[in-house]
């Protein structure tokens, strides 16, 4: 069961295509970490899904329901904060609160009681006396005390220091997992979401290059590095060697297959049985500038558990 | 704070690093039989894993025999077996091999590596055997 799935999404601005035929699907439970550049869709994508845009063509549903026909009730199950979020400056956190309460039929007054310790909040304070930390901590808090069942936010961690990003992984990972909240997160920034998410894609571009579970990835990427017999060149270099780059001897590039185990005998199907080759483990970073040199190439993005 | 040592370092599979840093605890006794292992829970949270790798890393642990989980009480180190030489041995396997490419590359003979291997034990650790 996909608690949100995309299909076939497009967008424009006049002429400007922001999104291009975007399939993703986020499973029921997942950590979902949607990544890329500034610029790439990944907020206009956000806010089709909150029903707050209408794609030009193909159909968005957030658990189950089309996007573009949420209602009040379908609206509850959902936490959004966009970015920079912007909540009523002159509100104390405690009138905020009080004022999103009975909004909700499942709005958990101790759960925004234990959030609200746990991140240090002091509801007496006025929203423009916090500061960005805090701010995104207390949206975070309003956005989960409802215990939504699908929580979506655009850049959480974006402009934040170091002790505010702890604050705020750990708080979604109390609520993630176990609790069955999905999460789907959008970042142009790697960071904590390596470790965070259990699934991850990437958008370029407005197009889909990647959506996958995140060991998945792990596993079909591969650094690979050869020692070449002699100075001989290869010829030409395989188009599928990705940010291939040599110094004397030697050659390396990111390969992608069915398992680090099948990277190597496809390299050493080519440069024979003896040849020197080393294997390691391939950044998320490396991944995306990887499928971001690829981009005139066609990408087939694996979407998520069919329902 | 975790009872044993892991650092994860980027681009390399957390599973794995947790798993081989747990296992290196357990086989070298950091980590006592018989002693309190964190909850999955507690991994993602010390770590900021996401729980799902926490659950793997644990559940990779049980299906060693390092750990044994005891319904209503949580994860415990193992009491049942002490890993042999050759265990321990083997966690060391890949630093050994890394070891004598680098001394092959450099040209070393295996009695360089070997006196090497000797100096440097007496150095931190005395005369002991």
């Amino acid at each position: 069961m996909n608690a949100i799935e995309v299909s076939q999404v497009s967008y424009r601005y006049g002429r400007v295509t922001a999104l291009r035929d975007v399939d993703l699907a986020v499973p029921d439970g997942a950590l979902y970490a949607l990544l890329g550049p500034n610029g790439s869709g990944k907020t206009t994508l956000l806010q089709i899904l909150m029903g707050l845009r209408r794609a030009v063509s193909g159909r968005a549903t957030i658990l189950g329901v089309d996007a573009a026909h949420l209602g009040a009730r379908d609206r509850a199950r959902v936490g959004y904060v966009a970015e920079g979020q912007t909540l009523p400056g002159w509100m104390r956190l405690a009138q905020l609160e009080a004022y999103l309460a009975p909004l909700y039929a499942t709005w958990d007054a101790q759960l925004a009681d234990e959030l609200r310790d746990r991140f240090a909040l002091d509801p007496a304070r006025r929203i423009r006396t916090l500061s960005r930390g805090e701010r995104m901590k207390a949206a975070l808090l309003c956005a989960l005390a409802p215990r939504p069942r699908v929580l979506v936010m655009d850049e959480p961690f974006t402009g934040m220091d170091a002790l505010v990003k702890d604050d705020l992984v750990r708080g979604l990972l109390g609520s993630s997992g176990a609790e069955g909240c999905t999460i789907l997160l959008c970042s142009h920034d790697i960071g904590e979401l390596e470790l965070l998410a259990d699934w991850v894609g990437f958008l370029d571009h407005g197009a889909v290059r990647l959506s996958a579970p995140m060991e998945r990835v792990r596993e079909e990427f591969t650094r690979v590095e050869v020692a070449l017999p002699d100075d001989r060149a290869i010829g030409a270099i395989p188009p599928e060697w990705m940010l291939a780059e040599s110094a004397g001897r030697r050659m390396g590039f990111v390969l992608r297959a069915e398992s680090h185990a099948a990277a190597e005998r496809t390299v050493r199907a080519r440069l024979g049985e003896t040849a020197d080759i080393r294997l390691s483990d391939v950044s998320l970073r490396e991944v995306f500038v990887a499928l971001a040199s690829k981009r005139g190439v066609q990408q087939r993005p694996e979407t998520g558990a069919a329902a | 704070m975790l009872p044993f040592t892991v650092s994860i370092e980027p681009g390399k599979s957390p599973y794995r690093q947790i798993v081989y840093a747990a296992t290196k605890a357990v086989v070298s006794g950091e980590l006592a039989p018989g002693s309190a292992f964190p909850s999955v829970r507690e991994l993602s949270q010390a770590l900021k894993i996401n729980p799902n790798t926490a659950q793997k890393v644990v559940s990779e642990l049980v299906r060693d025999g390092l750990l044994e989980v005891y319904p209503g009480v949580g994860t415990v180190v193992t009491t049942k077996r002490r890993a042999s030489a050759a265990e321990r041995r083997a966690l060391l396997s890949s630093d050994v091999e890394a070891l004598l490419v680098d001394a092959k590359r450099l040209g070393l003979t295996r009695d360089d590596v070997v006196s090497a291997i000797d100096a440097r034990w007496t150095d931190l650790f005395g005369e002991e055997e």
